[in-house]
């Protein structure tokens, strides 16, 4: 059956897209986590403009009035071996001169 | 075209392959053209982007699930599968899910099923096997495998270039200091270099009379030359930005592993991407963009003798993927976009080279055979005026797409702006960004990827 | 029916709740079961952004403090049902909680901790290491010294969850305002009057603070002091996989975990002793660093080596509210009529919340003493009648 998909990695249709916005979910930060769009393996690659132009005709909206949602490092899926192979990092940026926290042990 | 010097195993059947081509290419070669099945409604995939970034040819390759055919070079005795992801319940059920999918809930939005406890139990039970793409590795690609080979530090350098296109070599040129060039192409000059220089080898040169592309064909090498020649600067050739990290840090990948760098400076000049459209099926394999077209036919070099190809849009990407078809030997079709341009060097090299030629199309629907492309159905845009061309392969050229994940990663404020492809930094003139992020790194944002297109670039280079 | 930040807030309200993460949202649904009108929710950005949708949707009852397990042992059940009541999936699975250690001096209060669970009915076991390979084919057990492991512990979708009580809360009448930002709080002689937003003003005679990490700034506005601190920690997803792990994956020892959520991915994390922590949210450095990717990496090929040849997706950080005793502070203050607080959960909020959310709502709506909320009030710090978990890990 023919479709047009707007986020490929999830496959979700235009229509989809469409029920899910008239389901409550009107922001992309909501839209993303329940249609999947942005969280496949492309990473928003293929689907985040077009996902956020879908949101911004929907709502009858300027596009430049719909938020970027975050775009998390990395680019590329990076295997964890390859990853395991890196030179230990220092924490970078404003943690560099950051107090240091003298109990890590909590979690989940 | 070298003798075939490399045999893989598709799916227990041996291929014999040319040295260098990637795996997706390879199997092009030989008609095998869906890679992979969508993992909800089972739609047949291929190559899309042939740059590492859809899930249209994601194979499971010497028992390593998810590797990116397109990306992955041929090996001797290389295994390749492919995985049938969402055919948990069987191919006709899949089938059902997609004439029926509008019935059901989107993502993971599911109201059904949720009580009783012990139904909603049941459930969760039953959908879960649907999740996911890749069977894990098998124990041989893991347990005893070599580790990769160590990263390497490339340390800090005065200015990062990241992109080897027009913009990122006149950043180049226009720095001072230590200067790393991070390209992901091979030879210098960026993603069209390759493809210029194939067209310009073509029978009865397609490039004679394109004289802007000839001309962009020129700037490329001179300004290759002068970074090659320039003492300041390194260039990291077929290597990859995969990450960056705030402020300064960019996490790089080549054929030997990966590498950190970081810079007091850095130039995200990464280009755009290929942006398709949302038409009807458009993700059958055999749809695909310029840049897709520029790696399968450059570095890749599959055969195209005598295919038919549609080649739609408009701008200079699409007279040079045009160019670039013919000179592999392909049949073009030119399908004009109604706001292209007139062009009369184009029109008349289409005239010279026997392209046939549609005038003010839309592309309204992908048609396909056996779950590849079979012809493209256009109309004027309002559902009127319908035509269709057959083809195998439709290179759509439409507004590329800026390369935004970088720069948002090192911390650029971006806008969506529809006029200039997509995300592009806020405030940015004539396709540059210049500033300072909140990080106090000291970024540019430059050509393509700052919302300017090749034909601003090529007004640029024109004199 | 769509929280969207549109139009002004409410000019009164029965009780503001600050923040939209599972907690605020769970107590504004609790307190609308329970009869209350005119609730409104305040949330600076969107349902979930704070620390709930950062989490890893971990859910467990294997604890070292009797009131922990019961707390969590109570949400457990809670979650068998969540589904059912609030009228969409929330993912929960049971798939169990293997907790290993590579220390032998853990044993001991691992046997303990087994003892003390199973007194509370909590089904958990002591595994030896050979044993942790029925659970978690190709886990490398040649390090492990022990492990502990629950069935019913399991792990959940925290931005269903969050959505499925805003939307019951919704059907009930509350009202929900994201992207809106509390700026003053408003009180007089002992009693919270009103907040102010940058919406507009609410004159409420409650306010919740379920504020997360910013809780004890909240706290500070109205003259409550916090013994939190905030902590900043990261978490990843992997590429997406047929099924292959059932449980969480917890090491007691370094502080890694990982599970693979309905999606297929692997989400894991692990805590990083150099992480800096914070007490001013102006200070929250959320930004991912390749630090904790290549730390993640490092421990989870070794302790799953398949993982060798994954592939990991991407990568954020949030923030844990935490307490001196690792367990969260529930309840109001003498002194100060009209403000309660559900915060301090210290990087357990979300398989606690909705156990806490019910009992709070319970306690606030009829007045009536309540054990367990009483027993994790500010006061035991005064009195200096704490005891710390000893099973925190991240």
């Amino acid at each position: 059956m023919s479709k047009r998909i707007l986020c490929r990695c999830e496959d979700v249709t235009i229509e989809e897209f469409g029920k899910a916005y008239r389901d409550g979910f009107a922001e992309m930060e909501a839209l993303k986590r329940f249609t999947g769009v942005g969280t496949g393996f492309c990473q928003g690659k293929g689907c985040l403009c077009e996902s956020a132009l879908e949101l911004a005709r929907l709502r009858g909206i300027d596009p430049s009035q719909v938020p970027l949602t975050n775009i998390r490092p990395p680019i590329e899926p990076l295997t964890f071996e390859e990853l395991a192979s890196l030179d230990l990092p220092p924490l970078v940026g404003e943690m560099e001169a950051a107090p240091r926290g003298d109990d890590p042990e909590v979690g989940p | 075209m070298a003798d075939p010097a490399v045999t893989i195993l598709f799916e227990g059947q041996p291929l014999a392959c040319r040295p260098g081509q990637s795996v997706a290419a390879a199997l092009w070669d030989h008609g095998v053209k869906v890679l992979s099945h969508s993992p909800k409604y089972g739609r047949p995939r291929g190559a899309s982007c042939a740059r590492g970034h859809c899930m249209g040819c994601l194979m499971r390759i010497d028992g390593v699930p998810n590797v990116r055919a397109c990306n992955a070079p041929v090996r001797e005795g290389q295994r390749v599968e492919r995985q049938d992801a969402g055919a948990v319940y069987g191919r006709p059920m899949q089938a059902a899910l997609a004439n029926t999918g509008h019935l059901l809930p989107v993502g993971f939005y599911y109201k059904w099923f949720t009580k009783p406890t012990a139904v909603a139990k049941l459930f969760m039970r039953a959908i879960r096997p649907v999740a996911g793409i890749g069977r894990l590795p098998d124990e041989a690609a893991w347990r005893g495998a070599p580790p990769p080979p160590r990263s390497r530090d490339l340390g800090r350098w005065d200015t990062v270039v990241v992109g080897g296109g027009a913009a990122g070599l006149a950043a180049v040129l226009a720095g001072e200091g230590r200067t790393l060039l991070i390209d992901d192409s091979r030879l210098g000059g960026g993603q069209r270099r390759e493809a210029l220089d194939l067209a310009a080898a073509g029978e009865g040169d397609p490039l004679a009379g394109l004289h802007r592309l000839r001309r962009l064909r020129a700037v490329l090498h001179e300004r290759d030359a002068l970074v090659a020649a320039a003492p300041h600067v390194t260039r990291a050739a077929a290597t990859t930005v995969v990450g960056c990290y705030q402020p300064d840090m960019l996490l790089v990948r080549d054929a030997t592993g990966l590498a950190v760098a970081r810079a007091d400076r850095i130039v995200w000049a990464a280009g755009a991407l290929d942006q398709l459209g949302l038409f009807d099926d458009h993700d059958l394999p055999g749809v695909m963009g310029p840049r897709a077209l520029y790696r399968l036919a450059g570095r890749d070099g599959i055969d195209l003798r005598g295919r038919s190809a549609v080649v739609w849009g408009h701008g200079p990407d699409q007279w040079l993927s045009a160019a670039l078809l013919h000179a592999r030997g392909a049949q073009v079709v030119l399908a004009l976009d109604p706001t292209a341009a007139p062009d009369d060097d184009a029109l008349a090299t289409a005239g010279r080279l026997g392209w046939r030629l549609l005038h003010g199309v839309r592309p309204a629907a992908a048609l396909g055979r056996a779950g590849s492309l079979a012809a493209l159905r256009f109309d004027d845009g309002q559902g009127g005026a319908r035509r269709e061309a057959a083809c195998e392969l439709a290179v759509m050229c439409g507004r590329g797409k800026p390369v935004y994940d970088g720069a948002y990663q090192l911390g650029a404020d971006l806008v969506l702006d529809p006029l200039r492809g997509g995300y592009v930094p806020r405030g940015a003139v004539a396709g540059r960004w210049d500033g300072d992020t909140p990080a106090g790194l000291r970024l540019t944002i430059a050509g393509e990827s700052a919302g300017a297109t090749l034909a601003d670039l090529l007004q640029e280079v024109t004199p | 029916m769509i929280p969207l930040p549109e139009g002004p807030v409410p000019a009164t309200a029965d009780a503001v709740i600050v923040g939209g993460g599972i907690n605020g949202l769970a107590i504004a649904y609790e307190l609308a079961r329970r009869g209350m009108k005119h609730l409104v929710v305040l949330e600076r950005d969107y349902l979930g952004s704070g620390s709930t949708g950062r989490c890893g949707g971990g859910i467990r009852q294997q604890w070292t403090t009797e009131e922990n397990i019961r707390l969590a042992q109570e949400s457990v059940a809670a979650f068998e049902h969540l589904a059912g009541e609030l009228g969409l999936q929330t993912f929960f699975r049971q798939g169990g909680y293997l907790m290993v250690t590579e220390d032998e001096s853990q044993l001991e209060s691992m046997r303990k901790a087994v003892a003390l669970q199973n007194s509370c009915q909590v089904p958990s076991r002591f595994l030896e290491p050979r044993e942790c390979l029925d659970i978690v084919p190709q886990l490398d057990v040649s390090r492990l010294k022990g492990a502990t492991f629950c069935q019913k512990d399991g792990t959940a979708y925290p931005f269903s969850v969050v959505w499925g009580y805003a939307k019951a809360a919704t059907r009930r009448g509350v009202r929900i305002f994201i992207r809106t930002r509390l700026l003053e709080v408003k009180h007089d002689g002992g009693r919270i009057t009103g907040v102010v937003t940058d919406r507009g003003e609410i004159a409420t005679p409650l306010l919740i603070n379920c504020a997360g990490p910013w809780s004890r700034s909240l706290a500070a506005m109205v003259g409550v002091q916090l013994p939190n601190r905030q902590e900043r920690h990261e978490i990843m997803v992997s590429e997406s996989c047929k099924p292959f792990l059932d449980p969480m994956v917890i090491s007691i020892s370094n502080g890694i975990y990982f599970s693979q959520s309905m999606r297929g991915e692997i989400v894991g994390g692990i805590g990083d002793p150099d992480e800096p922590h914070w007490d001013r949210p102006v200070q929250f450095d959320t930004r991912s660093q390749l630090r904790f990717a290549v730390r993640f990496a490092r421990a989870l090929t070794d302790y799953w080596p398949p993982a060798r040849k994954l592939r990991l997706m991407r990568q954020w950080a949030g923030m844990y509210d935490v307490t001196p005793d690792h367990r969260p502070i529930l309840g109001g203050v003498p002194g100060l009529e009209g403000y309660q607080m559900a915060c301090g959960y210290s990087g357990h909020g979300f398989m606690l919340a909705p156990m806490a959310a019910s009992r709070l709502a319970k306690r606030i709506t009829t007045g009536e003493p309540d054990g367990i909320i009483d027993s994790l009030s500010l006061a035991r710090f005064a009195r200096g009648d704490i005891e710390a978990d000893a099973f925190v890990v991240g």
